[in-house]
């Protein structure tokens, strides 16, 4: 019973926390982009993509969530503890790290519409900025990935 | 990979021809004109300039109210690839020459169109003041006492009127006073109470009413009832709705025409660039000079064409200084080309530096190819690209962005043939699966960033090698890529099954360690100075941190790749799942398939985008470019509005 609780937990970490900053992320370029659009409703395309951009971490943690039920699902009878520890170990990187990322990344995609809004021609750069805050919750992806990678039951 | 050589144009002519030959040079758009060095300016812009700047900036001005207007009453709706790109107008050589001849018709129409917008704010402003007039009259309309009994008779007094709460405490007040009264209630109307009370004269009712909160109002009518004005007020808004109604069709009416307002808002916006360009000139009483940049190539053409005008001139080209300060263009072959807009946006290339698209081109295809991961995400995006290039009008930018993603699709196309990943379906076994062996991924991934590092390194070897600096290219880059080999085969040996050489390959980094720190001291004079390089040799050996952090940036391409096929699978998941209900399972499959590969194409597009230039210009140009070089801009036709179908030629 309680290994199945630290795995079900373990997906909640992941699903719960990523999907909770990409929203606030998306959130916040979402509000300025709208500003932007009041004004010029023709920069909807360029403030689009940098209000998709925070979006990804929600999409981290469903990936591994998903990853995690597919594989206890797959198994009959009970989770062993010491695996579902190991379920909610791998859940935590990309729960954590995808929340604050998203944060951050939805701030810096805000700034970002303020390019779009004065100097559309290098909204590029406001798009390449906002990526590299992705870097953190790409790396923490990874790790994510192969720990539940590394869990055999 | 080429930055296009420029030569230096001279050119002097008769000051009375000097627009001819700006009007000539922006149509030819190859020549970028330099303004003259400060001391040798000799007068102050003329007063017969700064008018004619005024006039077409008036006339900019006017024209520019004229399409605001359009776009006001008849705004044109982009469709979703015009929010991306901009809206562009179309025109054939021929159209565009008709507009332009009709100067007056323009003048006509925008001082209608100007009449029309005064006349519909001045009847908006007009409606706004009825409305607010019959929404002040709304509490009284049971009032049918006529204006003129308003003001009661010798004994009786009319007191209209609004209160707050309860009448009773104004009843009993009054009936505490014993004063006769009598009231109406006209009823209630945003929490007051509207009434009308008939006083005796010569008592203190009013003061008593006044004092209790009754708050007495007359309401702005004329003549007649309440009702009689406000059916007059009813009628007069409704005739001014429809007359704005029809204002605003003559508007519309008039904004068909934009076409014509944008050709003559380009017309003087390009007539402003060329008469701005006389700034740039030097002139004296009956010469002008002029100076500037042109590409080698294209000089003989600028020649040529300045002879066909007939006019008398003199114009010398001349290869550029040594330490003179040329502005940047680029040139690459067909396929490279697309690839310009990655360097563009990140910074041009100094006149001593490479130009790094074709450097770029392979490794951001692959890079895009394995963070996209997917052979139909790639082909849908190339068709949407190819479909793009060949039927919209794009400025060069545009037309070089699409290409760009056009190759990165089939990029991931090429990827996902090769690992057999079709909308994340594997018909066939491919060389390795994204999503079952991740590892394989990683060190394909880690792989590229390897070796595209050792090509920037590379690079930079053959700028100090073109520059005549050998030495430098062994002593830095070459030593620097032997101790990086070195450190890999350190870690790599067991791998690789070559432990009898771990110590041969031991020494070797050593000793590529120690010529590295030597190679810092080359060059300074005397013992201490060369003692006091040392410290500064060994941060270039713990430099190799960052090349292999540099290195391990690359896994992001692993981390797109996976999660975007994780995701594609997990779609198909849902979709064989829903094609099992039966009667409509099929239909909710095939929304589900579209709808999720759509997003997660979308989502991944954008990932792969961002993350591939990135590497570039984080990574990549960190081994060999820094750009800041300053782009070529010739005078010439700039495009805002309008859009020729055919160049007219030269």
């Amino acid at each position: 019973m309680l290994g199945s609780f630290y795995a079900y937990l373990g997906v909640a970490i992941a699903v719960l926390f990523s999907g909770y900053g990409s929203a606030y992320g998306v959130g916040l370029a979402g509000r300025a982009s709208a500003g932007v659009v009041t004004e010029d409703p023709k920069k909807f395309g360029q403030t689009l993509i940098l209000t998709a951009l925070p979006g990804t971490q929600g999409i981290y943690g469903f990936v591994i969530g998903m990853l995690m039920v597919f594989k206890f699902a797959a198994v009959p009878g009970p989770i062993p503890v010491e695996a579902g520890l190991r379920f909610l170990g791998a859940g935590i990187p990309i729960g954590i790290v995808g929340m604050l990322s998203a944060i951050a990344q939805g701030k810096v995609a805000a700034a970002g519409v303020g390019i779009v809004a004065k100097r559309p021609e290098e909204a590029a750069k406001g798009i390449v900025y906002a990526g590299l805050v992705e870097t953190y919750a790409i790396l923490a992806f990874i790790i994510s990935f192969f720990l539940y990678n590394a869990i055999n039951i | 990979m080429a930055i296009v050589p420029m030569k230096h144009m001279e050119l002097y002519g008769l000051v009375r021809h000097r627009s001819s030959f700006l009007s000539e040079l922006q149509r030819l758009g190859l020549v970028e004109l330099v303004a003259p060095a400060e001391e040798e300016i000799s007068s102050e812009p003329g007063e017969e300039l700064r008018n004619q700047l005024d006039q077409i900036e008036n006339r900019l001005a006017e024209v520019n109210r004229v399409l605001a207007i359009c776009e006001r009453f008849a705004p044109r709706k982009p469709n979703f690839i015009e929010q991306f790109a901009g809206m562009k107008t179309v025109l054939t050589w021929e159209e565009q020459q008709n507009y332009l001849a009709e100067r007056e018709k323009l003048e006509e129409l925008s001082s209608e169109l100007f009449k029309s917008e005064n006349e519909y704010a001045r009847m908006e402003q007009e409606k706004v003041q009825v409305e607010r007039e019959i929404s002040q009259l709304r509490p009284w309309i049971r009032l049918d006492l006529p204006r003129h009994e308003w003001k009661g008779s010798t004994n009786i007094q009319v007191l209209l009127g609004s209160i707050e709460g309860s009448l009773s405490v104004f009843t009993e007040a009054l009936a505490q006073e014993e004063i006769t009264y009598s009231y109406q209630e006209l009823g209630a109307y945003e929490s007051r109470l509207y009434l009308v009370f008939f006083l005796l004269r010569k008592t203190r009712a009013e003061e008593i009413l006044k004092n209790k909160g009754f708050v007495p109002t007359v309401p702005e009518v004329p003549t007649g009832t309440v009702q009689e004005y406000l059916d007059f007020l009813v009628k007069k808004k409704t005739e001014l709705t429809e007359k704005l109604e029809a204002v605003k069709n003559t508007i519309k009416r008039i904004a068909e025409q934009h076409q014509m307002f944008e050709t003559f808002y380009d017309y003087w916006h390009n007539l402003k660039l060329q008469v701005e360009a006389n700034r740039q000139l030097l002139m004296s009483k009956d010469v002008f000079a002029l100076e500037g940049w042109v590409e080698a190539e294209k000089a003989d053409r600028v020649k040529k064409v300045l002879e066909a005008m007939g006019l008398p001139h003199y114009v010398l080209f001349r290869a550029p200084e040594p330490d003179e300060k040329i502005p940047i263009a680029m040139k690459n072959s067909t396929i490279i080309t697309p690839f310009e807009t990655l360097v563009e946006s990140f910074s041009y290339p100094r006149q001593d530096e490479v130009d790094p698209s074709s450097a770029i081109a392979p490794f951001f295809f692959l890079c895009f190819g394995i963070a996209l991961g997917d052979a139909g995400y790639g082909m849908l995006l190339a068709l949407i690209c190819s479909v793009l290039l060949w039927k919209m009008t794009m400025k060069p930018n545009g037309r070089k962005m699409a290409g760009m993603l056009l190759a990165s699709g089939l990029g991931a196309v090429f990827v996902g043939l090769l690992t057999s990943s079709i909308f994340s379906f594997s018909p066939y076994k491919g060389i390795f699966s994204f999503v079952e062996s991740p590892q394989i991924l990683l060190i394909v991934s880690l792989g590229l960033g390897l070796v595209q590092l050792y090509v920037g390194t590379l690079i930079s070897a053959w700028m100090n090698i073109r520059d005549g600096r050998v030495a430098d290219a062994i002593w830095k880059q070459g030593f620097w890529l032997l101790f990086l080999t070195g450190i890999l085969l350190t870690v790599g040996a067991p791998q690789l099954g070559w432990e009898q050489y771990a110590l041969h390959i031991k020494y070797g980094t050593v000793i590529a360690a120690a010529l590295l720190i030597i190679g810092n001291t080359r060059g300074k004079k005397g013992l201490l100075s060369k003692l006091m390089a040392i410290p500064g040799g060994i941060l270039n050996i713990y430099g190799s941190v960052g090349f292999f952090s540099d290195v391990l940036s690359y896994s992001r391409l692993m981390a797109l790749g996976l999660s975007g096929g994780v995701m594609g699978s997990i779609i198909n998941m849902f979709v064989r799942m829903t094609w099992g209900v039966p009667v409509i399972g099929w239909l909710f499959s095939i929304l589900i398939f579209l709808f999720g590969h759509a997003l997660n194409m979308g989502l991944n597009v954008l990932g792969a985008y961002v993350h591939s230039s990135r590497l570039q210009y984080l990574e990549f140009f960190n081994t060999f470019f820094e750009g800041g070089g300053k782009p070529f801009t010739p005078l010439k036709i700039e495009n805002i509005n309008i859009f020729l179908k055919k160049e007219r030629e030269v």
